[in-house]
């Protein structure tokens, strides 16, 4: 049995002008799972997210991280979010700045700070455009810097906010192999559905701040009924799959 | 950073439906009026003058409380500084603390005129809907430039609010906090940084959009304001009461 | 930086908006029409900017960056310094409508001067200098505003001539940040959009 690395209970939270953005919504995630969360836009995945970061404060409800409580405003370097406009994540003068940020804000010695820029920039086939500044590179490009600035913080959670939105076919294949390669427990959300298909085996599916469904990618995803109710559509390669379970393998 | 405007602009009373032009001329005019005068004997009566202003907008007196409660320690500063700085005759003194009559005296006049013209203030702000109020400037005769300005300034405030937000966050989930100066000096400089060239990218996609939808250089407002009797009967009183408090300050001995 | 209402005597807020004037009038002159939109989001990205706190022990100053604006902006940088403050008063209500021209001179006539500083850069185009020019413009506008404040304070009531004087030493490390930072930004528009400053 692998360890169980988020513990989300009764979770519930409010905005002050919009209550019950999330109701009671339980989950929990084992290590090195990828999970899909999809819904509706505005069903409430990024204030799941915000919270799970510790940028939001649960109204009720605990969320459980590595068996602790997430501390509400404080760092936590087990997790770690990538923006889904990466325009809100980059800001140096140049590439490299951008991925060493988190890695020194961490406090770690100069060559660690060097070692695991590097291997961010390797993970994500960024190696060419260290020198770069961030504000010229191209939409997929500006994408695959984001995550890797994320990365360099190796965290054991990777959380993705619409990683596929307006990025073009190669891109998105790249942000797909990244993904899959990578054995870290991972949270996507998206409206992709063929992108959840390819790079997830779990899916939670919310819709106004409700946790529908909970399972199996295939089973959640090729149910017509709950896909339509929930304002999605099944991805085409369900439909005309036959044994749509050998895609996700 | 959350910014609630015309909140209660849309009350009923006879502040709200003086005609906005004319309400930002007299009420103006009242506060420069009030910046006259330094007569104590005068200054429970521009307190009350200010009081009752707020009285006739019927805006919720405990709200223009808290709004002042930002305002008050600052005034209380210049009054402490004012009283044990300047002036000549010792009130009281305390080791090298020295306070002041005069510089005391100075400081409760400054005092007592800010809070008078502050609520006056409050009051223009609050009985108008923001735009509204810049639309009258407009019709004021203010150039076109500076009003096309304070738009499209206005319009874009609330976009880069939101995009610093988001990038404080995405800062705080990478482990930033502002521990060292330093750090966050450059930090915050490679933000403005950003923002400042995301802005500037924007404009030159503004402009092409505006062009295309046939912009030449001047933003024509229609402003529809048109006055009644009753807006030149609230600013006769209101323009009688500067003249009077300025005569009275005047020829106080 | 600010003068509130209520605080300075009535002739010195009617001489500021006189002031105010006549540098808006000839400013605007130098701006045409197409540039509004560039220096009203410029604005609103400074207007944005002096929201932002900087910790420096257990306080924390918000910036100015009236240097900077001139800098970025050149003679507009006076309108643009007077819309913003306008905006300030009317967006946060902490008053300020009869002290506007007062203020615009106190934070806008500093930003004229660190544009006409920072054309300097054209007698020696290495960045090293261009570098000290905007640390030089960013710390010295600060300077120039606070003993602008200085000058209004003591014209207005001359018992504020102690206080105009901790003014101006208070402002001592306001002055070395806005230099820091001032630096910092023209840095990093040199380095990614050099055109900017040309």
């Amino acid at each position: 049995m692998k360890k169980e690395i988020i513990q989300i209970q009764s979770l519930c939270y409010s905005y002050e002008d919009k209550d019950d953005v999330l109701k009671d919504v339980s989950i929990t995630i084992k290590e090195g799972e990828s999970v899909g969360v999809i819904g509706p836009n505005g069903a409430g995945k990024t204030t799941l997210f915000l919270l799970l970061c510790g940028i939001l404060k649960p109204t009720r409800g605990s969320i459980r991280i590595n068996g602790k409580e997430v501390i509400y405003k404080a760092f936590n370097r087990s997790v770690g979010y990538v923006f889904q406009n990466p325009d809100d994540q980059l800001f140096s003068p140049s590439v490299w700045d951008d991925i060493a940020f988190g890695p020194m804000n961490m406090a770690l010695p100069g060559e660690q700070v060097t070692k695991r820029v590097e291997r961010a920039l390797d993970i994500c086939n960024c190696k060419h455009l260290a020198n770069r500044p961030s504000h010229h590179l191209s939409g997929g490009e500006k994408r695959m810097v984001a995550i890797a600035s994320v990365l360099s913080m190796e965290p054991e959670i990777m959380i993705y906010d619409e990683p596929s939105a307006s990025m073009d076919m190669r891109s998105r294949r790249n942000i797909i192999n990244l993904i899959a390669s990578n054995k870290k427990t991972n949270l996507i959300a998206s409206h992709d559905m063929e992108f959840i298909l390819e790079t997830c085996q779990r899916v939670i599916l919310i819709d106004s701040g409700k946790l529908i469904r909970d399972g199996q990618v295939s089973d959640i995803m090729g149910d017509f009924e709950l896909m339509e109710k929930c304002g999605l559509e099944v991805p085409y390669s369900l439909i005309n799959s036959k044994y749509p379970d050998s895609r996700t393998a | 950073m959350h910014i609630e405007l015309d909140k209660y602009a849309h009350i009923n009373s006879h502040v709200h439906h003086w005609d906005t032009r004319f309400k930002i001329v007299s009420l103006v005019g009242l506060i420069v009026g009030f910046s006259f005068i330094n007569k104590i004997v005068l200054l429970p009566f521009i307190l009350i003058i200010s009081f009752l202003l707020v009285y006739f907008s019927r805006l919720p007196a405990r709200y223009l409380m808290k709004r002042l409660e930002y305002i008050i320690p600052f005034l209380f500063l210049a009054v402490f500084l004012l009283s044990i700085t300047s002036g000549g005759e010792i009130l009281y003194s305390f080791k090298i603390l020295k306070v002041y009559k005069e510089g005391l005296i100075i400081g409760s006049v400054i005092f007592i005129r800010s809070i008078a013209s502050i609520l006056i203030f409050f009051v223009l702000l609050e009985t108008s809907p923001f735009l509204q109020t810049m639309k009258a400037l407009q019709a004021l005769k203010i150039p076109s430039k500076l009003t096309g300005l304070v738009f499209f300034t206005y319009r874009y405030i609330y976009v880069y609010l939101e995009e610093l937000r988001k990038m404080k966050i995405a800062l705080r989930l990478r482990g930033y906090n502002n521990n060292s100066v330093l750090h966050s000096l450059r930090t915050n400089s490679a933000i403005i940084g950003s923002l400042l060239l995301r802005s500037l990218e924007q404009a030159e996609r503004i402009c092409t959009a505006m062009v295309l939808r046939g912009y030449s250089g001047n933003v024509q407002e229609s402003s529809r304001f048109s006055a009644r009797a009753s807006d030149y009967v609230k600013s006769l009183i209101t323009l009688v009461i500067i003249l009077v408090i300025i005569i009275i300050q005047k020829t106080m001995p | 930086m600010h003068i509130s209402d209520g605080v300075l005597n009535g002739n010195i807020y009617i001489t500021g908006y006189a002031i105010t004037s006549l540098i808006t009038a000839y400013t605007l002159k130098k701006v045409s029409e197409e540039d509004i939109p560039k220096i009203s989001v410029v604005t609103s990205v400074f207007f944005v900017a002096s929201l932002i706190h900087i910790k420096i022990g257990p306080t924390s100053v918000h910036l100015v960056l009236n240097g900077l604006v001139g800098i970025l902006l050149g003679m507009a940088a006076f309108p643009s310094i007077l819309i913003g403050l306008l905006l300030q008063a009317f967006i946060f209500g902490h008053g300020g409508i009869t002290s506007l021209g007062v203020n615009a001179v106190i934070m806008g006539v500093p930003a004229l001067i660190a544009h006409a500083l920072f054309e300097l850069r054209k007698l020696n185009p290495k960045k090293s200098f261009v570098l000290f020019l905007a640390f030089f413009c960013g710390g010295i506008s600060i300077f120039f505003s606070s003993v602008l404040l200085s000058v209004f304070l003591i014209l207005s009531e001359k018992e504020f001539e102690t206080v105009a004087k901790i003014a101006v030493v208070s402002n001592i490390p306001i002055m070395i940040i806005e230099a820091i930072i001032c630096l910092f930004v023209v840095k990093f528009l040199l380095r990614v959009k050099p055109q900017l400053l040309e």
